[in-house]
């Protein structure tokens, strides 16, 4: 009865998955050192988004301007959240289920104050993308920049972890702490690196939610289970396994939408996608099916 | 009497008195030409034909500019008085609606009224999403009901006797909803409630009000499913059922030339209500149905799916958040080349906001929405709401939720006891020739309203700057 539009959806699978990447790979960065579900997680990306409604929208300033200080906003969020909360705890030996819940309730008073600045009323940035069309295709300015950022990240990310020491002390620390520890790599320092450009990723991601979308307090922890399913799709702690989950999912979502409204059901129910994905995954291969993809680059 | 031989003075004197002249001829003529029409169904093309006729006999009878528009501005406003008026004699008692102002209503059918078995205090309950997603437009709407019990007591309460409004919130949650009418009846023994707003929240209550027997009056609730579910109770409302905004956008497609229709609507009673309705009335000619998460925020392959199906036409319900996201994605994939018909719910300025989602608008979505009142009460209750609370009402339907209040007064000032069975049967007597602030509200016998004008909508684009205008009626 319906007939599909594969170009056109594939590219909408990547746009999600490029969204979910950047959301994600923090997660799973800070989880292979710190070896907790960072539930704040989602705050860094909601911040990200609003940062960059205050600069673009409230202040005038030029989007690429909006577009660093939520990486480096979201960055430093994320930093304080680890200098200041889960390290202090961590120092006093917490298992990972006080953690855990140390930083629901940090995302929960983070997600408060954004509340109280800007309201829980959806906020738009009013900028005006150029548009194409490409056979059956149509791209916008602002889709061709998510997606140069996130193989620009993917890239940088990929040179970090192998080309330099400061990569090579990262996998290393996620590999055995302790190892890496006695070796002397200085794994708090590593530890607060990580923190941030994680944070940062992060409020990329939700830079361009708020740019296709809007503001809402809550953008960020309906992010979150789509990012923790391609960390668990992925492997956890495993950025390579991240990159593919991230467009298994992405494309995943974006099938689903056909077969759902084939089945008249509402289009709601992709989100049960990232559900699925998880259960399957940790009843069938806890350790994620990615993991092993590059072997010793791990991180 | 030729104007152009007259003095400056005098011409304004002929421009006027042919303007009331009009106004007075064009009442008749047209109410009785209503009247007939309006009984036939045909106000469409009445108004039509009474316009384009006006407009002519206007021109060709070669008046001065400003007793053309008179002219004009007569015809309409007579024909529409005079519509309304021939509508309605066959169902509202309206020579007994229009005889007095609002005050004088309220002294004469509340005030002055004998009551002896009513209580010293009367107390009216009310439900209202304070907080939740509807929580700013309902501290507005909650005004409508505290400026309604403030003018009656003003002028001397029910039969003499004080009203007290009980103000609970129902936290945009059915289920919170449910707590607090349970609350306004078992705690504080209220026989009538105004609201709550939102159609699910009407049908969490509905079957406990009528198992209690308490009348409840919805401002804004305008899902079919409250008619299918409680046809004949205590559920009332006065806005119009979805069900005629439903044929509404259906006629607006099928006389557009839409044969292929997709519809894209909320997952929630609004949306699916109409979705039901359109799919009821067009059958094979619907093609695609899509529901959706208004949360979600990511529509594009959704709206890919419907750009696959190769439909002429689309019918959507959306909320302004999610109508400016869609709007904005529909005109990233191109979508503007199909026609689309919108319901009142991406009505109103905030759409605008978003230069995507106004340009989507401008280029390719008519849509529908409640007529807004063309009577002079709205202007007396728009007098005292400013000399109230100092600033114009804020929010949609804020009219509504003052006339539901003013209804149940009355209601039980007729009644002469404080009892729902025999209030609600006074409701509809006191419905039949209740013209308010948002015009006549006539309940059926189902409790819907009984007449619901739609006027048809776009967005155009004039120097640079988008605005709403209203295009027509549509008779669904």
């Amino acid at each position: 009865m319906l007939s599909l539009d594969l170009p056109q959806i594939f590219f909408n699978s990547i746009i999600t998955g490029s969204i979910f990447m950047l959301a994600a790979i923090g997660l799973s960065l800070s989880y292979s050192l710190s070896r907790f579900p960072n539930f704040t997680h989602a705050e860094y990306i909601t911040l990200g988004g609003y940062l960059a409604y205050l600069l673009s929208e409230q202040l005038g300033i030029p989007l690429y301007i909006a577009f660093a200080s939520s990486f480096l906003g979201s960055g430093f969020l994320s930093l304080a959240s680890y200098i200041f909360v889960f390290k202090p705890l961590q120092d006093r030996g917490s298992p990972m289920i006080y953690l855990m819940v140390a930083s629901i309730g940090l995302g929960l008073v983070v997600r408060h104050i954004i509340q109280q600045v800007w309201g829980a009323s959806p906020l738009t940035i009013r900028v005006v993308w150029p548009r194409w069309t490409l056979g059956s295709i149509t791209v916008t300015g602002l889709y061709i920049y998510l997606i140069a950022v996130t193989i620009a990240t993917a890239i940088t990310l990929h040179i970090l972890l192998t080309r330099t020491i400061i990569g090579k002390c990262i996998r290393a620390s996620s590999d055995n702490v302790e190892l890496a520890f006695s070796s002397g790599i200085s794994v708090s320092s590593i530890s607060r690196f990580v923190w941030f450009i994680g944070g940062g990723l992060a409020g990329l991601s939700g830079f361009f939610m708020v740019a296709i979308a809007n503001a809402i307090p809550l953008l960020g922890w309906r992010l979150l289970i789509p990012a923790f399913a391609v960390t668990i799709l992925g492997g956890v702690g495993s950025f390579y396994g991240a990159l593919i989950a991230a467009y298994v999912i992405g494309v995943a979502e974006n099938f689903s939408v056909i077969g759902l409204t084939a089945l008249n059901l509402p289009t709601d129910l992709k989100m049960m996608v990232s559900f699925v994905v998880i259960v399957l995954v940790l009843l069938v291969k806890p350790e994620g099916i990615f993991a092993s993809i590059g072997g010793g680059s791990r991180a | 009497m030729h104007p152009k031989i007259l003095g400056k003075r005098s011409r304004l004197a002929v421009g006027l008195a042919v303007f009331l002249i009009c106004v007075i001829v064009a009442a008749i003529v047209a109410g009785i030409a209503g009247y007939y029409i309006g009984h036939s169904g045909g106000y469409s093309s009445g108004y039509n034909t009474g316009y384009n006729e006006g407009y002519g006999k206007g021109r060709s009878e070669g008046l001065a500019a400003g007793a053309e528009r008179a002219y004009r501005e007569g015809y309409s406003a007579g024909y529409n008085a005079g519509y309304l008026y021939g509508f309605s004699n066959g169902t509202l008692n309206v020579a007994k609606a229009l005889y007095m102002g609002l005050k004088d209503r309220i002294v004469r059918e509340i005030v002055q009224v004998s009551a002896p078995k009513l209580p010293s205090k009367i107390k009216i309950g009310c439900l209202m999403a304070l907080t939740g997603e509807l929580g700013p437009m309902g501290v507005e709407i909650a005004k409508g009901a505290q400026l309604a019990v403030a003018l009656v007591n003003r002028l001397g309460g029910v039969a003499g006797r004080p009203v007290e409004l009980i103000l609970e919130d129902t936290g945009t949650d059915p289920s919170k909803a449910l707590t607090a009418c349970k609350k306004l009846v078992e705690v504080d023994g209220v026989q009538v409630i105004v609201g709550p707003m939102a159609s699910g929240e009407v049908m969490a209550i509905g079957s406990y009000v009528n198992e209690r027997k308490v009348l409840l009056v919805s401002p804004s609730a305008t899902s079919p499913y409250i008619t299918l579910n409680f046809p004949d109770d205590y559920v009332f409302r006065v806005v119009g059922s979805d069900t005629a905004q439903a044929k509404a956008l259906v006629k607006l497609a099928l006389d557009a030339g839409c044969r292929k229709i997709a519809t894209l609507v909320l997952d929630n009673p609004y949306g699916v209500g109409i979705e039901d309705v359109v799919s009821s009335i067009i059958g094979d000619k619907l093609v695609v149905k899509v529901r959706y998460d208004p949360k979600k925020m990511d529509f594009r392959t959704e709206l890919t799916q419907i750009k696959g199906a190769g439909v002429d036409g689309v019918i959507y319900v959306g909320y302004y958040e999610d109508g400016r996201v869609m709007f904005r994605q529909a005109l990233e994939l191109g979508l503007d080349n199909i026609k689309w018909f919108a319901a009142e719910g991406v009505y109103g300025d905030p759409m605008l906001t978003v230069p995507e989602s106004a340009e989507f608008m401008n280029r390719a979505v008519i849509g529908t929405r409640p007529l807004p009142p063309l009577v002079s009460f709205y202007d007396e209750f728009l007098k005292e709401y400013e000399a109230a609370f100092g600033a114009k009402p804020a929010a949609p339907y804020i009219e509504y939720c003052f006339d539901a209040t003013l209804m149940l007064l009355e209601a039980i000032a007729k009644a002469g006891v404080y009892d729902g069975a025999t209030i609600k049967q006074k409701l509809m007597e006191v419905s039949s020739s209740f013209l308010g602030a948002s015009g006549y509200k006539a309940f059926d016998k189902v409790g819907d309203q009984l007449m619901q004008i739609y006027s048809a909508w776009k967005v155009v684009k004039e120097a640079g700057v988008y605005k709403l205008i209203d295009i027509g009626i549509v008779t669904p």
